[in-house]
């Protein structure tokens, strides 16, 4: 069978690893590259290395950062009282991204799933515990997702904050309706869910 | 709900199909393996986004292409006309190009143009209701198909009721695998907690559902039965399940929680959750005694009709609109007093597709409904 030469058939093998690419768009993007400007694909190729080479991990909340601590741990303005606890640090940077929240973070790394054979030992659940008994915040927000996995992964960790000598306040944060629309454009399962978890409404 | 346009292509044995149609009664008449039962599984996976024919989406679509598709036009009786759209991928894997961009998995959904995230989106928009020569295995097969049936009638009327049945199925996964682990020594006892919670909230919430149902369904089936019978038989519906018979909720969870711990070294054991909704059943009985063993295939069958029909009644009451009825063949089956009166009942709903192999005296006589004739994947009006 003739095959493509060596390089090009190299970089479209290593495409096609990639999540979301099959062969077809590994074939397209390789030619694409071989197309472009040597100056492009230069920049494409350091920006792939620098990744790996410069990032690491926030010594304090696991975010990704390329010094000792991330950014929003540094920062002297951020409310050292409030962690609240992530999945990932895709999660966090969404949170992020409506500037409501001054508190610290706490990426755990994933979700329990005996599935998948993440078990309480693969996330960062030591860390955040000895990370609470030494900078005694008053309150944590667990975060991670709304679904089987992370509603347990709340659950579990809820259970060990608790056993804690004074534990800190715990909030789960709230399932809720899409802003700006009415009442009877919500999915009924989000309505459902919404009802469930209403709170008392405060003065 | 009725639906007034149904545009296929690429599905089973349609290349291309589009149809108009009326409210009321349409009849298709072909030989058989000619895409009568097609026609109305169409129209039941934009309902249920499911066949009931089988569980592999690919193979809903037509043998050499790469893709098909399903269109509806609903109208309902108050403001709500949904529009809903399903795109399959087929078994043939064809040329990536060709296939619709919105189809990045194997099933795309689009409900009024919008894409559905979760199947909860779709289901319940235009319920529908199948009778086909297989629903005889609702009396005589065991319970995992009448758990089948419930999901099936459950979901289509709360959308609350497939998500908590989608995650009790996850939980229920979850649960099992650590139970595994922990009999290999590989888990702790500790870990077991939190699905353990997850398993009681979704677990707890749909035997609460199915038990107001079935006590819905065991009387509108009652009667039906007593009217398909000539007043000889008498059906009666009971849920089965260790939560049976609680009504307040907290409740139901407080005791599913119990007899979970009760049979915890059963499961340790096992490495498998024991007891819970996912081993419900629900009890059919003719005259008392249990229709399953005791009763005659004839029975069975009026049981089984008797049980659909209440379903599409239940459904009515409850959504305020009848579902869209959809009978497969399934008059052939009965003689022909039985056969009058399962049309005669069926009148009284909105919108009702038929097959028939044969053109059916009863349906001939009856004298109503738009005729079609389905032919190698064409359907013409009569």
């Amino acid at each position: 069978m003739l095959r493509y030469a060596r390089p090009i058939q190299q970089l479209i093998e290593a495409l096609e690893k990639l999540p979301g690419i099959g062969p077809k768009t590994a074939q397209r993007l390789t030619f694409f590259l071989l197309r472009s400007s040597e100056q492009d694909v230069r920049t494409l190729g350091e920006a792939i290395l620098s990744l790996k080479g410069e990032t690491q991990l926030c010594q304090q909340c696991y975010n990704y950062c390329t010094a000792e601590l991330c950014p929003i741990c540094e920062d002297p303005h951020r409310d050292g009282s409030v962690i609240c606890v992530v999945e990932e640090v895709s999660d966090l940077m969404a949170l992020e991204r409506p500037g409501e929240y001054q508190g610290l973070y706490h990426v755990i790394g994933g979700a329990l799933s005996p599935v998948e054979n993440v078990k309480p030992s693969d996330l960062r659940i030591s860390e955040l515990l000895e990370r609470i008994k030494q900078t005694l915040p008053q309150e944590i927000i667990l975060a991670t997702s709304p679904t089987v996995e992370g509603d347990a992964t709340a659950e579990y960790l809820r259970e060990l904050i608790r056993a804690l000598p004074d534990p800190p306040r715990i909030t789960r944060i709230a399932l809720g309706l899409p802003v700006g629309g009415d009442l009877d454009y919500a999915d009924q399962v989000t309505l459902a869910r919404a009802l469930r978890g209403r709170t008392v409404m405060e003065d | 709900m009725q639906i007034s346009h149904l545009a296929l292509h690429n599905f089973r044995c349609y290349r291309q199909i589009d149809l108009d149609l009326p409210p009321g009664v349409s009849i298709f008449v072909g030989p058989n393996a000619s895409g009568k039962t097609s026609l109305l599984e169409a129209v039941l996976v934009l309902a249920t986004s499911k066949s009931p024919r089988t569980t592999r989406d690919r193979e809903l679509v037509y043998w050499t292409a790469s893709w098909g598709s399903i269109s509806g036009q609903f109208r309902g009786m108050d403001t709500s006309s949904p529009s809903i759209r399903i795109v399959l991928r087929g078994a043939v894997s064809g040329d990536e190009q060709d296939l619709p961009s919105v189809l990045n998995g194997a099933k795309h959904i689009e409900v009024n143009g919008v894409r559905c995230d979760s199947v909860t989106e779709l289901v319940g928009q235009a319920p529908a209701v199948l009778f086909s020569p297989d629903d005889l295995q609702l009396v005589k097969a065991g319970p995992a198909v009448r758990r089948r049936f419930l999901n099936t009638a459950l979901a289509q009327l709360m959308p609350r009721y497939l998500d908590d049945l989608l995650r009790y199925r996850r939980a229920l996964r979850q649960r099992n695998e650590l139970l595994k682990q922990m009999q290999a020594g590989r888990a702790m006892g500790s870990d077991l907690a939190p699905w353990t919670s997850q398993l009681v909230e979704t677990g707890s919430r749909i035997s609460g559902d199915r038990q107001n149902f079935i006590a819905a369904l065991g009387e509108d089936a009652g009667q039906l039965h007593t009217t398909l019978s000539d007043h000889s038989e008498q059906l009666t519906l009971q849920y089965d399940s260790v939560l049976a018979g609680i009504d307040d909720p907290d409740e139901k969870a407080e005791v599913f929680r119990e007899e979970l711990e009760r049979s915890h070294e059963q499961e340790l054991h096992r490495g498998i959750t024991v007891i819970g909704p996912h081993r419900d059943e629900m009890a059919v009985a003719i005259d008392g005694y249990a229709a399953r063993q005791f009763a005659s295939q004839g029975q069975q069958r009026t049981a089984a009709l008797s049980l659909k029909l209440a379903e599409a009644q239940v459904m009515q009451k409850r959504r305020g609109e009848p579902p869209i009825l959809l009978l497969d063949d399934c008059l052939s089956e009965l003689d022909a007093a039985r056969a009058a009166k399962m049309v005669e009942l069926a009148g009284q709903f909105e919108q009702i597709l038929i097959t028939s192999a044969g053109s059916s005296s009863v349906l001939r006589e009856s004298n109503y409904g738009a005729w079609y004739e389905i032919t190698d994947g064409r359907i013409r009006p009569q």
